[in-house]
């Protein structure tokens, strides 16, 4: 395996969490296909928020997420005060 | 019927002596000199028969009628001085001595447990409260005519500590949104003074108060570790729980800090106006990264959005707490809405050894949080009909200015409780 290859292994495994609130006009049915024609995995839909959790390996700032109004990152540093 | 033996004390034992007594208890003496073998006491002794022990100045009779003995003591012409009724004696063995000890001891918890349960019981009305931790009276709870009843608050931290004896009779519903790690146990510590602060009442040693909304419903979400620390999913998963059931607060005494300049979270605005559609009203903690006075630091995340309410802390002298966050983002979202007390403030804990208390005392914006939580209850109960914008609104039209503090550090100033007219 070239290198090149190497380095597209160690970007495909490092799988990210994103929450994506959903665009006013668009149901949770209609972004869960628009996701997985992404071949992106839908992990939660929170119905009372309207936000997707889903998990992907994949770019996101490449990706045109015309039914979301925000994508964030998933981050783990909160922490007690 | 068992027959009572006496024993009488004679002060004379001449023959004079001897047929009055016989004359006055219709028995016959027989000395104890004609005793033997084949003659002994038992023997004898009946209601008609007495013995004489001569050497003693003792007589042993049987079934006498003791009004008659008694009445023979004050006569000054009867030889009886002295009687009592024949006493039963056991040999002295350990394990018998042992067995009556135990079974004494066993009446005696039957008893203390009896009496226990009448003064649990009883309807009488607990010893008023006399004092108040520091926090509490300077936000009014010492005037305060609520107490949350009813109203739903959701603590979102490290867990709670079930067992806490302040909350044995509380019905608390939980849930853990952290893998592995139980919502009702609390190994950090930190969940349990906060909800303490929220939700708690008086301290089971002294009777001093510390907490605000006794009556409120606590509800409690893990999602935080043990080691305090915490993901964007975990409270994402819990506030959304905490909304499809109706909680009418939840309490987030945690924060990611932001940087200067840093915009707001765009999923977090979301959530917290998702949460006030929902008439729950999200309060969290501004953050701890400032040293004052020289460094100040802007308000972190979750509280910098502007859905939700972001408090600041402040110490028992009025001053800004050193660590307290201010709203340095003002520009982009990311200001205090108001402050509380936060330095020093007593409240609940796992009781960690055998040495360690059920309380602790704590500094941070963590334990302002809590304050404003629990007068939110405070507050839902005393204007059911106001909805969790017009509650939030109703907070900041209360808190109080402080002297020399700035609007960016203490927002609208220190929560209150509003005293009926």
């Amino acid at each position: 395996m070239s290198g090149r290859g190497w380095y597209r292994l160690f970007v495909k495994s490092k799988m990210k969490t994103y929450f994506g609130v959903i665009q006013n006009g668009w149901s949770f049915k209609e972004v869960e296909t628009k996701l997985t024609r992404l071949g992106i995995r839908v992990d939660t839909y929170y119905p009372k928020l309207k936000i997707v959790k889903f998990v992907t390996d994949r770019i996101i700032s490449q990706i045109d997420f015309d039914f979301f109004i925000t994508v964030e990152e998933e981050k783990d540093d909160f922490a007690i005060q | 019927m068992a027959k009572e033996r006496y024993i009488v004390l004679l002060d004379s034992q001449n023959e004079k002596s001897i047929k009055s007594v016989e004359k006055g208890f219709s028995v016959s003496v027989t000395s104890s000199e004609f005793l033997s073998k084949e003659n002994r006491s038992f023997h004898i002794i009946d209601n008609n028969h007495a013995v004489l022990y001569k050497n003693l100045g003792v007589m042993v009779v049987d079934d006498v009628d003791e009004q008659l003995l008694t009445a023979s003591i004050s006569d000054s012409r009867s030889p009886v001085v002295y009687f009592e009724k024949e006493r039963e004696f056991f040999p002295a063995d350990e394990f018998t001595l042992i067995d009556d000890l135990k079974a004494t001891v066993d009446q005696l918890n039957s008893k203390i447990t009896e009496l226990e349960n009448f003064i649990r019981n009883r309807s009488m009305p607990k010893p008023a409260v006399t004092d108040l931790e520091w926090g509490l009276k300077a936000i009014g709870v010492d005037e305060a005519r609520f107490t949350g009843k009813g109203v739903d608050i959701c603590i979102l931290d490290t867990g709670f500590d079930v067992s806490h004896p302040d909350f044995a009779e509380r019905f608390i519903e939980g849930k853990s949104f952290v893998e592995g790690e139980e919502w009702d146990k609390d190994l950090n510590g930190h969940g349990t003074h906060c909800a303490g602060i929220a939700c708690g009442y008086v301290r089971g040693d002294t009777g001093k108060r510390y907490g605000i909304a006794k009556d409120s419903n606590l509800k409690i979400g893990k999602v935080l570790g043990n080691n305090g620390k915490g993901t964007t999913s975990s409270i994402i998963d819990a506030i959304d729980w905490a909304i499809t059931k109706k909680y009418r607060v939840i309490s987030l005494s945690l924060a990611s800090p932001v940087k200067l300049n840093e915009k707001p979270s765009p999923l977090f605005e979301t959530v917290g106006s998702r949460a006030l559609e929902n008439n729950c009203l999200i309060i969290a903690a501004a953050g701890n990264d400032s040293n004052r006075p020289a460094l100040p630091m802007p308000v972190s995340a979750p509280a910098n959005a502007v859905s939700i309410m972001a408090v600041a802390a402040i110490d028992s002298q009025m001053q800004i707490a050193r660590f307290s966050n201010g709203g340095l983002n003002a520009s982009t979202g990311g200001d205090i809405n108001v402050c509380a007390p936060g330095v020093n403030v007593l409240s609940s804990y796992p009781k960690k050894s055998a040495n360690s208390g059920n309380y602790q005392i704590l500094s941070g914006t963590s334990m302002a949080t809590p304050h404003v939580s629990g007068l939110a209850a405070l507050y839902m109960e005393q204007y059911p009909d106001l909805n969790a914008r017009e509650i939030w609104e109703l907070i900041e039209e209360h808190a109080k200015p402080i002297e020399n503090l700035k609007y960016r550090d203490v927002g609208k100033g220190l929560v209150q409780v509003i005293r009926e007219e």
